[in-house]
């Protein structure tokens, strides 16, 4: 055996090795898996878009190379890629799935057979090695929007092909308007309900006094023991009534300027020396608790209704 | 029940002592009863007012009142601080002397000392006095004295600015109060003022005040004996805690003033000392209208005396400051409510 034979028997080995490497497992492990997802086959006509989704699945480690795909835009004189998305078309390996948007605009005199053209994708691998898959074409039809009929006349009354324009179906409301009635029924009573209790009732503002009588009706219903609070409300309601705050110093120019108070004048001194020694000298009230709440809420109900008369 | 009714004796001490003041001023019953709110609550005062106003007649009239060594010194752009302290002179027989100045003079009897139109001195002499007021002690002939019943009195000139060193914000924040005096407003106050020979005699008008109607040699012991014998309850600290707080930032507490941007109105100012002060002289007033616990009231009636002067408005403001402390102070009377 000569030195090249040797040599050529090696390389037809090695070529051996490699087709059966290739043929058994590797090579098929190595291919772009193609799933089309097309639409109907029939029934378009020009202006239609035509959406086509295809599934990519990479063997490990490859990326779909973008550039080998149809780019958006005119593809030939009849046929448009209006848009062109994925989902992950960068990663490595896995799924891609590709949504193509074709606008037809194609206006067939009659029916008859389109295809969306085929094309070629690729992936790059690890090693920049570079595997191929075919994308098939998709065959459908395509019919014209009206007959061809020499002697129409669009517009005409007497030889005019077209069919009148369809009226726009009327749908039955009353449902969901009596829904809405009561919707707008519930809000409103919502809105014065917190407004009457906010006191922001628009034409009808309840005084201090009122607000104060009527917090003083819910203090009354609570257990914990509330006559500072009490206290509180009610002073609240003389210093909102004189716009700043009011002590007890300050009560004759208080009656000066809302005369209507002036004939509870002796109520109201004892009220505002009472808070004084409640809260100022830490004296406890002598009566008990129901007792002074009583008392405050007959004071604040008097003031309401020089409030309301004045 | 001792302790009541030393309390009562002092307070009615202290009313005749107003009394016969308000009889030699006329119409200047507020500014009396701030004064003598700070002496009997140990504080030094800042008077404020226009020339001739009666500033001097009322504090040496104040003075005659307690007793004690009255000294009162004019303010000048070249008086040095020992001039406070020495009197420098020749003698009759030609030699240097060297003798007491104002200060020392009186020795420990000094109760007050009248310091007018403190802001043309020197700010060295300002703080000389600063020590003063806040140990009540001095150097002088190499040794240290002690002047336990001194109240510092300091007037200031509002009308020139040239020539006039202006009291820093630490030397301000140490006056218990700042009173304003205002010439008076009614025509009749006006007419006896000007025409009644009673008060063309400032001298002869002081006599009428009984010299040393309150002693003040127990003053001091009086007025700790009267800070503890009057209550605060938590809802007055905590009304003028609000207070406190609504100075400092009246924006948050939802005070507006006309014209004012109150978000950068306030510099500084409104000092913990300055609430103490505040507290003290609250506890003073509530004392002279007899009653044994602070009320909201007490607070308000010092409140622009011991807080307005210790509230520092951005330089923008300054200027305007006397036009807008009195409304900044109104707002937040009228804006914190208490309980």
């Amino acid at each position: 055996m000569t030195r090249s034979s040797a040599i050529v028997a090696s390389s037809w080995l090695l070529g051996l090795m490699l087709a059966l490497a290739i043929g058994v497992t590797p090579a098929r492990a190595a291919d772009i898996d193609v799933a089309v997802k097309n639409p109907r086959a029939y029934g378009h006509v020009v202006g239609d878009r035509l959406t086509r989704g295809v599934r990519f699945t990479l063997p490990d480690g490859y990326r779909l190379e973008r550039t080998s795909l149809p780019g958006q835009g005119k593809l030939n004189y009849w046929l448009d890629l209006v848009a062109l998305s994925f989902d992950a078309p960068d990663e490595r390996g896995g799924r891609v799935e590709a949504t193509f948007v074709y606008q037809l605009f194609y206006a067939p005199l009659q029916a008859g057979r389109r295809e969306l053209p085929s094309f070629t994708v690729r992936a790059v691998g690890p090693d920049d090695d570079v595997i191929e898959a075919r994308v098939p074409g998709f065959a459908f039809t395509m019919s014209p929007l009206i007959e061809l009929q020499s002697e129409a006349e669009f517009g005409s009354q007497n030889n005019d092909i077209m069919l009148p324009d369809e009226r726009p179906g009327l749908r039955d409301v009353a449902a969901p308007r009596r829904t809405a009635l009561i919707s707008v029924v519930i809000a409103w009573v919502a809105v014065l309900a917190w407004a009457w209790i906010s006191d922001r009732l628009p034409g009808y503002k309840r005084g201090p006094f009122a607000l104060a009588a009527a917090r003083l009706k819910r203090l009354r219903r609570g257990t914990e023991p509330a006559t500072a609070s009490a206290l509180r409300v009610l002073h609240r309601a003389f210093d909102a009534t004189a716009g700043r705050a009011v002590f007890a110093e300050d009560l004759d120019g208080f009656v000066a300027a809302h005369p209507a108070f002036a004939d509870l004048r002796d109520e109201i001194d004892t009220f505002f020396a009472f808070s004084r020694r409640f809260f100022f000298a830490g004296v406890e009230s002598n009566g008990d608790r129901r007792h002074t709440l009583t008392e405050l809420q007959r004071l604040a109900e008097q003031c309401r209704r020089r409030e309301a008369r004045a | 029940m001792q302790g009541d009714s030393r309390l009562a004796d002092w307070r009615a001490r202290a009313l005749r002592l107003e009394e016969q003041v308000n009889s030699v001023m006329v119409s200047q019953a507020y500014a009396v009863r701030r004064m003598l709110i700070a002496v009997f609550a140990r504080g030094h005062v800042l008077l404020e007012g226009d020339v001739g106003v009666g500033k001097t007649t009322l504090l040496r009239a104040m003075a005659r009142g307690l007793g004690g060594g009255y000294e009162r010194l004019e303010g000048t752009v070249d008086l040095m601080p020992s001039d406070l302290a020495y009197h420098t002179y020749i003698d009759e027989d030609g030699k240097p002397r060297v003798e007491p100045g104002p200060v020392l003079r009186h020795g420990e009897s000094l109760a007050t000392f009248f310091f007018n139109e403190i802001n043309r001195a020197r700010p060295q002499v300002h703080s000389l006095l600063l020590r003063l007021m806040a140990e009540r002690s001095m150097n002088a002939f190499n040794r240290e004295h002690h002047f336990p019943h001194l109240l510092v009195f300091a007037d200031r000139n509002r009308v020139e600015r040239e020539e006039t060193f202006e009291l820093p914000a630490a030397a301000r924040d140490r006056f218990f109060m700042e009173i304003g005096i205002a010439a008076p407003e009614t025509r009749e106050a006006r007419r006896a003022l000007m025409f009644d020979p009673k008060f063309h005699d400032a001298d002869a008008l002081i006599e009428s005040v009984d010299k040393g109607l309150v002693d003040y040699t127990a003053l001091n012991a009086f007025a700790s004996e009267l800070q503890n014998a009057i209550s605060v309850s938590e809802t007055l600290q905590n009304y003028a805690l609000d207070l406190w707080q609504a100075m400092r930032d009246p924006a948050a507490a939802g005070i507006q003033l006309e014209d004012v941007d109150v978000n950068t109105l306030i510099a500084g100012g409104g000092s913990p000392r300055g609430m103490s002060m505040m507290i003290r002289a609250a506890r003073v007033n509530a004392w002279l209208a007899e009653r044994d616990m602070v009320v909201p009231e007490d607070i308000r009636a010092v409140f622009a005396e011991t807080a307005g002067h210790r509230l520092f408005f951005n330089p923008i403001y300054e200027l305007r400051r006397d036009e807008i402390i009195g409304r900044l102070l109104d707002a937040a009377l009228a804006r914190i409510a208490a309980p």
